[in-house]
């Protein structure tokens, strides 16, 4: 985690009510709006009507429900005064523009950051400020800081954010027995990337990453780790320009729903690339089953912060992608983030974590 | 990366140069795009979120009420509890009656929906035309 430069109450205060409002939301708004929908359907049933079928007819059934209209308003709202509100991440982080490109000079001189001076965004990634983020998390030299303190709290539930990144490395190297090399594709600043170069010293990391801003903040911290076994580098993960067949693991977190199809297609392909005969593929990200609810709440988040290929990854043939890719041995399953998630009773709000995981033919 | 590569991949995008954009300015409104609405009547998703503005203002003065008050207390200025145990004399209850008085009047008669002064009469103009 990222040590703020400053301490500033009025903004720590206003960030605690804001998570204190999604916690909220998280514990007590869904569940109820769920208990509602489920009213809904048992009256359904008993009258004798269809029930809803997909995303589009729960949004029907739900749409002039108060419970169901605050409770998209506060997805959408809380978010933005996390971000853009008067104590938001974005003014506190452009308070301290200066001291920050100082604190960022470790990263650049470190040695484990090379950045491409000529790299030209896609559009696709140019076209919208993910996660309400304003200018995206490229476009502003402390955009890798306002992105890290965010997203400690993309996940409410979880008090240590970062014991998801270290489950999911866990997860990975229990499949890649004996993995000498590794790249982590969309590192941004290198939350996910840490786990694997700190607690695996033998292991060569390669982070790939579009923004300029939040690879600077992955080198800094790297440094700051000491870490001699890692290096950060702009570059599409569809195009790496790394050697082929030279990893025996090529992963991703929360990094698949951020393109639209074609563009998964291209980076899974490049994985393969990448990978040596036998090599291991796995992404976390995000995937629902067909219920219709939950395509309902999944395809609202996407709607209101700013994630609008999460529908598109959610309905694609991604196993066909991956076959398509060659790769062999594809299979979707269900990611524990923190204990109890995946248990039946646990009925608060949560992202449908799911890994996908294929091999290269050896 | 090949020129080949490159080039088949930039066919399939079109790529941008990096835009220069600060985030300096709070609430900075995002190229005039109208905000997402969940409400009917969208002037209820704006008085929600003037709510909502408020509501945090208020919790972010009371953090720092309350850190005003440790800190007094750490310097032995108030003893810690002083002003939970506040009873003000006759003068200060009469001048805190009259300011709460006049506060709650002009929070309260709102839902009058009475104007504050002489409005024109729908006939004005022509009467005088």
């Amino acid at each position: 985690m990222v040590k703020d430069l400053q301490v500033d109450r009025a903004f720590d205060a206003y960030q605690d009510f804001v998570l204190g409002c999604k916690l909220v939301w998280t514990r007590e708004l869904f569940p109820a709006l769920r208990a509602r929908y489920d009213d809904e359907l048992t009256h359904r049933r008993q009258a004798g009507e269809p029930a809803p079928t997909d995303a589009a007819s729960v949004a029907a059934v739900l749409v002039d429900d108060p419970l169901n209209r605050y409770f998209g308003w506060f997805e959408r709202h809380l978010q933005r005064m996390k971000y853009s509100g008067r104590h938001g991440l974005a003014p506190h982080f452009a308070a301290q523009r200066a001291q920050l490109a100082a604190d960022l000079q470790a990263g650049g001189e470190s040695g484990l950051l090379t950045l491409d001076p000529d790299f030209e965004q896609p559009d696709y990634y140019v076209a919208v400020d993910i996660h309400q983020h304003p200018g995206g998390v490229w476009s502003d030299e402390v955009a890798g800081y306002v992105y890290e303190r965010g997203a400690r709290t993309t996940t409410p539930l979880l008090r240590e954010d970062a014991d998801l990144h270290h489950r999911f490395t866990r997860e990975v190297l229990s499949r890649a027995a004996g993995a000498r090399r590794l790249v982590d594709l969309g590192c941004g600043f290198g939350k996910s990337t840490r786990p694997f170069y700190n607690q695996h010293r033998d292991l060569e990391v390669t982070g790939i990453e579009l923004s300029a801003p939040c690879l600077k903040l992955a080198a800094r911290t790297a440094t700051e780790d000491q870490a001699r076994n890692v290096q950060f580098r702009q570059a599409d993960a569809a195009a790496t320009g790394l050697d082929a067949a030279g990893y025996d693991v090529v992963t991703s977190t929360m990094l698949l729903h951020e393109m639209p199809p074609g563009h998964i297609e291209q980076t899974l392909q490049e994985a393969y690339r990448l990978l040596a005969p036998g090599g291991l593929s796995i992404h976390l990200d995000f995937r629902t089953d067909d219920d219709p609810f939950r395509r309902f709440i999944h395809y609202g988040h996407s709607a209101r912060n700013n994630e609008p290929f999460m529908p598109p990854l959610n309905e694609m043939d991604l196993e066909g992608a991956h076959r398509r890719a060659g790769f062999e041995a594809i299979e979707t399953l269900p990611f524990e983030e923190m204990d109890g998630t995946l248990a039946p009773g646990f009925t608060a709000w949560r992202f449908p974590w799911t890994m996908i995981i294929a091999r290269k033919p050896a | 990366m090949t020129r080949a590569r490159a080039a088949g991949l930039a066919a399939r995008v079109t790529l941008h140069r990096k835009k220069d954009r600060h985030m300096d300015t709070p609430g900075n409104l995002a190229e005039g795009q109208p905000e997402q609405t969940f409400f009917t009547d969208p002037a209820l998703d704006r008085a929600v979120a003037m709510i909502m503005t408020l509501a945090a203002e208020l919790h972010v003065v009371k953090d720092r009420l309350r850190a005003l008050e440790v800190m007094l207390a750490q310097r032995h200025v108030l003893e810690g509890g002083a002003l939970d145990s506040y009873v003000p004399d006759a003068t200060e209850r009469a001048r805190l009656e009259t300011e709460r008085t006049a506060y709650v009047r002009e929070l309260m008669r709102c839902v009058l929906g009475a104007q504050a002064s002489k409005g024109a009469p729908a006939d004005l103009a022509q009467r005088f035309g």
